[in-house]
């Protein structure tokens, strides 16, 4: 019974974020600072962890969100969810801006020696119920796959990494870090099986 | 059934992997494959879900500024003045208040059977209005359900309150002498949030909802400033 009434709430709040970017889309700011409000706390900690600097890190935000706001009707809730939309427009500003200054190196550094699976730095009340509770499923899910495809998760989402790259720097053969880039990614996919 | 190879395919698709001609490909592919479609939307969100272990920083709060003024926008001071009662945020705090009420339940058949005697048709929904320009852009939406005796406030951009003074709600009642307090509300500053709140008392009809700035820990009856209110 729980789960069901819990699925009920997640989709509630999922066509409200999708409701958010379809107003965005049609140029409401309103809409556009709601939007703000939910996501900005979770995709800044992301733009700070890619970037490892605070301006850096507003500015990748600020890129992000104005390409929501100009391409919000490019939306496709059929393709990922609003978050899921959200997120990796602003990791692909962030992996644009570290291709651009070429920081890659001061980035894998940082990202391998980054073990814990949550960041210290986190602010959890800024977060929406809904995003709360994704947040301690992808911990769990984490916690079920090897340290390995843990790692090369990490990697893979907050470097920019390609696979090659990847298994360059682990000195591990490519075929071992896909394999375990897909084994942990399909353990996630379980997590969010059934749409969200 | 996927099989591994094409697997393989979607994972690469969903971490930019593929070249171009390659997506382009593949999407042709999930055009015309439901299954397909509907593993790599999970993959997809499986990928961006990861975002969350990087922990929640709130950005400056000017940023939002800068990025509005970046996007040339010039409803936003239009739009929040007019009534903006999100249909699905009311959806949301209706279900979730619904949720509450059944914390103790413990079917599905329980929750099917409460579907049928149209459990939501109980609740009544709000969105209240500022009566001083302070509190223009507040955000307040109520959510109250009638036979439970209990309900949800959720509140956007309300100032904090000044020292030795606190939000109190109050439920206004025809068949009561004054209105019926619900307890003092708090958002941390600035932020959305959502609060339950019961009656010190039942009521019989909930005709309207108005918070008040009172004293710190609340008043019995409303004294201080009425600064929102809805029916």
């Amino acid at each position: 019974m729980e789960d069901l009434a819990y699925e009920a709430v997640n989709e509630a709040e999922e066509q409200y974020n999708v409701e958010l970017v379809r107003r965005v889309a049609q140029g409401d700011s309103v809409a556009f600072a709601a939007l703000y409000d939910r996501f900005s706390p979770i995709l800044y900690g992301v733009a700070l962890r890619m970037m490892n600097d605070a301006a850096e890190a507003e500015d990748v935000l600020q890129d992000g969100f104005i390409y929501i706001w100009r391409r919000a009707s490019a939306f496709d809730a059929s393709r990922s969810s609003s978050f899921s939309w959200a997120a990796m427009i602003v990791r692909n500003k962030a992996i644009d801006k570290l291709r651009i200054r070429q920081r890659g190196e001061r980035l894998r550094e940082r990202v391998t020696s980054f073990p814990e699976l949550f960041s210290d730095r986190d602010e959890q009340s800024a977060l929406e119920p809904l995003l709360r509770e994704r947040r301690a499923q992808v911990q769990s899910a984490l916690l079920e796959v090897s340290p390995e495809q843990r790692q090369v998760l990490q990697l893979s989402y907050f470097s920019g990494l390609t696979h090659e790259q990847i298994a360059a720097q682990l000195g591990a053969p490519l075929g071992t870090v896909k394999a375990r880039i897909r084994r942990g990614l399909l353990r996630l996919r379980q997590v969010f099986q059934g749409g969200i | 059934m996927i099989d591994e190879a094409k697997q393989k395919v979607a994972v690469d698709y969903v971490l930019s992997e593929l070249s171009s001609a390659e997506a382009v490909a593949f999407e042709k592919e999930l055009e015309s494959d439901q299954e397909l479609h509907d593993f790599t939307r999970e993959l997809t969100d499986g990928f961006a879900y990861l975002a969350l272990t990087a922990g929640a920083v709130r950005p400056r709060p000017d940023l939002f500024s800068r990025i509005l003024a970046k996007t040339n926008s010039s409803k936003r001071s239009k739009l929040i003045l007019v009534s903006f009662l999100p249909w699905a945020l009311a959806a949301c705090l209706a279900i979730a208040l619904l949720v509450l009420g059944l914390e103790n339940s413990r079917t599905r058949d329980e929750l099917a059977e409460l579907g049928r005697r149209d459990v939501l048709a109980h609740l009544q929904i709000a969105s209240l209005q500022a009566q001083v320009s302070a509190y223009a852009k507040t955000s307040a939406i109520v959510v109250w359900n009638a036979q439970r005796q209990n309900g949800l406030l959720h509140l956007q951009e309300l100032p904090a309150s000044e020292p030795g003074y606190d939000y109190q709600l109050w439920i206004i009642d025809p068949a009561e002498k004054t209105p019926v307090s619900a307890g003092v509300v708090s958002v941390e500053r600035g932020k959305a949030g959502t609060v339950e709140f019961r009656p010190v008392h039942p009521v019989t009809t909930a005709v309207k909802f108005a918070v008040s700035i009172e004293k710190a820990g609340g008043s019995t009856v409303p004294q201080g400033q009425i600064i929102l209110v809805g029916e």
